[in-house]
């Protein structure tokens, strides 16, 4: 691709990892959100969660699910399925297989249904979290045309739903390793509101299957301050190492307990 | 042999089914083995815990070993146990919300070998709904109203089995979800008496509702302990003996898989297994099921192949819970 010959930058170290980037990213999507709950094998989204706990100037309630000793309620998950059709949680996270540019998302499989060229894992219980959930990010690092589609093979949780359907929840950003976009209800589809330094607009273009608006104040992602990210690497590290030590060794600067594996 | 229909029986039909069975207090404990011929080929078993957790690999081993083909299984979410019921026939038919070992292992080759060449059915319906069938069938009515999987295409690939109602109140569209009674519950705890009154430490998923939904409950614990204590403390009893045909002593009766407060999984095994089905789905599971499944002479035997270094490794992590 042309592009990263015109990005110098891209070789150069800008003090930062793509991760912490993301983390940062995500931390300003959650401004304002008084509960915000993170679903297993989410690192980032659960760092991100933390940090913006920790920056934020109002409480905010941060719900960790995985293993952990230092949970203070648990019930198989019902807790939170129950506490999001209440509307006791304001933000989550979903990803998919593939997720098209309607914010439909795909946890079944690739090819026709039933005659599927792969399968996936399931969609446990992506749609009833998408409708509930006002504010879910949808975050997939990887940012390639096979995962997000101009359409899905298998709506898992559609994106938008007709109008009078009971519908507080929904779609809110979409961030990954390239860029973040805001969802727009109204017009069923993504805007692209901020690029990550080092990567250009045709880049995404090029990455993308799907079709999105540009923001008229399209700019370029905030990365974390010296401040932010030395929060980043002790204070948020420490508060999500019982959960993901592997993550922390590998990214955060901390030191894995030798007793446990991730 | 065809399959079990999934779909509810009649009001009346159910409560005939929960009628004649023996209510008194006998002892019901035996042997592995004997427990297994309680389940029948083409039957709908359901297996309690969840992904890794309380997983009756005990009482699925003396399945697979029995020879029983063609179940309908069922199960909150599906980890290995789902890859060896397909590899060894046992099962060609799923129904779950979820099938792969485990997140940190990634997809399941055997499940995608199984489901890609239509070998077997992965049944799929939402979590929430699997939960409300099993609810459904516990409280004894036909279907449980919900929104769930309204809207997802999930709903979709289910529709023969779904029917759709404005609920009356609120004029909203609502999904009724049909109950499910298994023919037999499959479930591991951490301890029972003779007459099956169990005991769950951790966390229950669904397997207070699929006791009670089954036609027949086979319990495997990790220790049989007196009536007295039971007595002492009620309240921590979850499964009612009247609902328990069958209780099978099996200590460490669900590993590689985790038993809340007793061992968590057996990590370096569980990868092993997940390299080996990385490299050869079919080969890798076959392999594993002569070594672990086909040859051991006996539970114990099993036990020891899984090593001494693994099992006190996964001991110790399990009870360190209660070290601080």
């Amino acid at each position: 691709m042309s592009t990263s010959l015109m990005v110098p930058a891209l070789v150069r170290d800008p003090g930062y990892k793509v991760e912490e980037l993301l983390i940062t990213v995500i931390a300003e999507l959650l401004r304002g959100v008084k509960h915000v709950a993170v679903g297993v094998s989410s690192p980032i989204p659960a760092a991100a969660a933390v940090l913006s706990q920790l920056l934020s100037t109002s409480p905010l309630r941060v719900s960790i699910i995985g293993n952990s000793s230092r949970q203070a309620w648990a019930d198989s998950g019902v807790e939170m399925f129950d506490c999001a059709a209440q509307g006791r949680i304001d933000a989550f996270f979903l990803s998919g297989g593939q997720i098209d540019g309607h914010g439909n998302v795909n946890l079944v499989g690739a090819g026709e249904y039933p005659q599927l060229d792969v399968r996936w894992r399931g969609s446990f219980g992506s749609a009833f979290l998408y409708f509930l959930v006002p504010k879910v990010i949808l975050f997939r690092k990887k940012h390639t045309r096979q995962i997000f589609v101009p359409k899905v093979d298998f709506v898992s949780a559609p994106g938008t739903s007709r109008p009078g359907t009971y519908r507080p929840g929904g779609p809110y950003a979409l961030v990954t390793n390239l860029c973040s976009f805001s969802f727009r209800k109204a017009q069923r589809c993504f805007r692209l509101e901020t690029i990550h330094p080092g990567h250009t607009l045709e880049e995404i273009r090029d990455h993308t299957g799907f079709n999105f608006e540009v923001s008229a104040s399209l700019s370029e992602s905030k990365v974390p301050t010296a401040a932010v990210l030395d929060l980043i690497r002790t204070s948020v590290a420490d508060q999500i190492n019982d959960y993901y030590p592997k993550f922390n060794q590998q990214v955060l600067y901390r030191p894995a307990s030798p007793e446990q594996p991730d | 042999m065809g399959h079990a229909s999934t779909l509810p029986k009649t009001y009346q039909k159910l409560r005939d089914e929960t009628a004649v069975r023996d209510r008194s207090l006998r002892e019901k404990v035996m042997t592995l083995e004997e427990a297994a011929s309680f389940v029948s080929d083409g039957e709908h078993v359901a297996i309690g815990g969840c992904t890794m957790s309380r997983t009756p690999i005990a009482m699925l081993w003396a399945l697979i070993r029995s020879g029983r083909r063609k179940l309908t299984v069922s199960r909150s979410i599906v980890s290995t146990e789902g890859d060896l019921l397909y590899a060894s026939g046992v099962s060609d038919h799923i129904i779950t919300s979820w099938f792969s070992q485990g997140i940190v292992w990634g997809i399941s080759q055997v499940m995608r070998h199984f489901t890609e060449n239509h070998v077997a059915k992965f049944e799929e319906w939402s979590h929430m709904s699997m939960g409300l069938r099993y609810r459904a069938g516990a409280m004894g009515i036909p279907f449980m109203p919900t929104r769930s999987m309204l809207g997802s295409g999930v709903r979709d690939v289910v529709t023969e089995s779904v029917k759709e109602m404005i609920c009356p109140y609120t004029d909203d569209k609502l999904l009724l979800l049909p109950a499910l009674n298994p023919d037999t519950a499959l479930i591991h705890v951490q301890r029972a008496d003779k007459y099956g009154n169990a005991q769950l430490d951790g966390l229950q998923f669904m397997d207070l509702d699929i006791a009670m939904a089954a036609k027949r409950v086979i319990l495997t614990t990790e220790r049989i302990i007196s009536n007295d204590q039971i007595r002492r403390t009620p309240d921590q009893t979850k499964i009612p003996f009247l609902t328990v045909d069958a209780v099978v002593e099996a200590p460490f009766g669900a590993a590689p898989h985790e038993c809340y407060g007793n061992y968590e999984p057996f990590f370096s095994h569980l990868g092993a297994y997940a390299e080996a089905t990385r490299r050869d789905p079919v080969a890798g599971v076959e392999e594993y099921l002569n070594r672990y499944y086909r040859e051991p002479k006996n539970w114990a035997d099993y036990l020891s192949l899984l090593g001494v270094t693994e099992l006190l490794d996964a001991s110790r992590r399990g009870r360190s819970i209660v070290n601080d």
